[in-house]
């Protein structure tokens, strides 16, 4: 049982290996690893028992929150984050947070995500007016056109950004916290933030999944012989 | 196991990166050809441990919980509207737009539809065409008589006659702008359509507000770069690989379980 509980997670770890890899070109990912613990039962025989046998069990993730590559792409409206914080989105099911900074104009002029959601500024949504002329961004995440400031794009931060549901799309949602403002962040304009995989790291975690694999199924097999054998010869004293 | 289906997504998801990469390259040469990426979003998540729970009666909570993710999808194929390069050509009725807008061109069904494309030349009746024959909006006829024609930066098409007078306004190109022009959809022959996300196409004169200029005797290059993109096929190649390897590995651990028995 031992064997399954080590096999069940080494699963796990491989289907999250998985997934960092296939998002190795999803702009704003963060790579995830999964944590975990010993958990420690007393076996079921009435006295004597031998020594608690330790499961092990799918504890928590760890995420890396380290800032991606940030890859210069000359659309005014693609914006990376450098440096701790997440861009905000009203979405149907309330706000939600990410780090995919790449930005476009819906047909009514407001700055959407590629889904169609609105992004936040600090006072309500963004909108510029193509027609009035050129528009600039600054590193505070500020739309300037024609000398007039249209709004600001709010960037919020967690004290636990592990805490996050990650909701797909590239969104993560709060379980809780309330955000708070970035600190010693600012926005890099006309660049989009990569993944943060780092393929050779998630190749070698694969390996190393795929021989403890091996191995623990080597363990499972070479108990169930033990025991076999062990039935047999006290079958033969009987 | 999900790790599998989440490899497969991955390279299904390489293979359109790819599939893109090769129609920029296809279209280097493509006279205002914009280029095009690949842009990839996470799929769902399935929630093994979730956070924010309750872990003890004493009200103690999971701080970070365990999801799974399922893979990769793509997201959107975003064109890059930034400006080409200009090149000089001989050609008169080669007009490049430095700037924003589009040309209209009127489709043989009564459509509009839009292009960056300006290797334009003159049908037999006068009319400015595309090399398709479709005309130009707003129709501009060249009488058959003049020499030649000047277009100026606001698009005024003035017609050079042969007995010396002076030059004669014969018309004006249009141009139209969008919201977002990545919305546009493309069409093939270098020509775009109106779609809900674009927004309605807001004409106007070039030069004026917000509107690009015309260079006569010139044409906007793809703005295709040769090197980004063989950047951009490599790391795709090794991220196919990369997927592929996931799911060797994971048919190894299956075989490894099935050959316990």
């Amino acid at each position: 049982m031992v064997g399954l509980s080590a096999q069940q997670v080494l699963q796990q770890r491989m289907d999250m290996t998985a997934n960092n890899l296939a998002n190795m070109t999803t702009a704003g990912f963060k790579t995830e690893r999964l944590l975990t613990r010993e958990l420690s039962e007393r076996p079921a025989a009435a006295q004597d028992s031998p020594a608690d046998i330790a499961f092990v069990d799918a504890w928590t993730l760890q995420r890396d929150f380290s800032t991606g590559p940030l890859e210069q792409t000359g659309n005014p409206l693609d914006l990376a984050i450098e440096g701790e914080g997440f861009f905000v989105v009203q979405t149907a099911a309330g706000e939600a947070y990410t780090r995919d900074g790449r930005f476009t104009l819906d047909d009514q002029g407001r700055v959407v995500t590629r889904v169609g959601e609105p992004v936040q500024g600090e006072n309500g949504p963004l909108t510029i007016d193509i027609n009035a002329g050129q528009f600039s961004i600054s590193r505070e995440g500020t739309i300037t056109q024609n000398n007039a400031q249209l709004g600001t794009f709010r960037t919020v931060a967690f004290n636990t950004p592990a805490a996050l549901e990650k909701a797909g799309n590239n969104l993560w949602r709060s379980t809780g916290e309330t955000p708070r403002a970035t600190e010693n962040s600012h926005i890099a304009p006309g660049f989009v933030e990569g993944s943060n995989v780092n393929a050779v790291s998630e190749l070698t975690q694969m390996i190393e999944i795929s021989r403890a694999y091996q191995a623990v199924s080597k363990l499972i097999a070479q108990s169930d012989e033990l025991r076999s054998t062990s039935i047999e010869k006290l079958a033969r004293v009987g | 196991m999900r790790a599998l289906n989440t490899a497969a997504t991955g390279m299904q998801a390489q293979q359109l990166n790819v599939e893109v990469i090769a129609n920029n390259i296809a279209n280097m040469n493509t006279t205002g050809f914009k280029r095009q990426r690949a842009e990839f979003q996470d799929l769902l998540y399935q929630n093994v441990e979730r956070m924010g729970v309750t872990s003890s009666d004493a009200g103690t909570i999971v701080p970070t919980g365990v999801q799974v993710g399922v893979g990769v999808k793509a997201g959107s194929v975003y064109r890059v509207t930034e400006q080409g390069g200009i090149i000089q050509s001989t050609n008169a009725y080669d007009v490049a737009i430095q700037g924003e807008g589009y040309y209209i061109i009127q489709m043989p069904d009564g459509r509009d539809a839009f292009t960056r494309a300006g290797n334009f030349s003159l049908a037999p009746d006068g009319q400015i065409v595309t090399e398709d024959g479709f005309i130009v909006a707003p129709g501009i006829s060249v009488p058959q008589e003049a020499l030649g024609v000047s277009i100026n930066r606001e698009g005024v098409v003035q017609a050079i006659m042969p007995d010396g007078s002076d030059p004669q306004d014969v018309g004006a190109l249009e141009l139209a702008r969008f919201v977002n022009p990545a919305g546009l959809e493309a069409i093939g022959d270098n020509l775009f359509l109106e779609t809900p996300a674009s927004g309605t196409a807001n004409r106007g004169q070039p030069g004026s507000v917000g509107f690009g200029t015309i260079q006569q005797g010139f044409l906007e290059t793809s703005n295709v770069n040769a090197v980004t993109e063989i950047s951009a096929l490599i790391t795709a190649q090794r991220a196919y690989e990369m997927n592929s390897k996931v799911i060797t590995t994971t048919d190894e651990m299956l075989r490894t379980a099935s050959n316990l028995r």
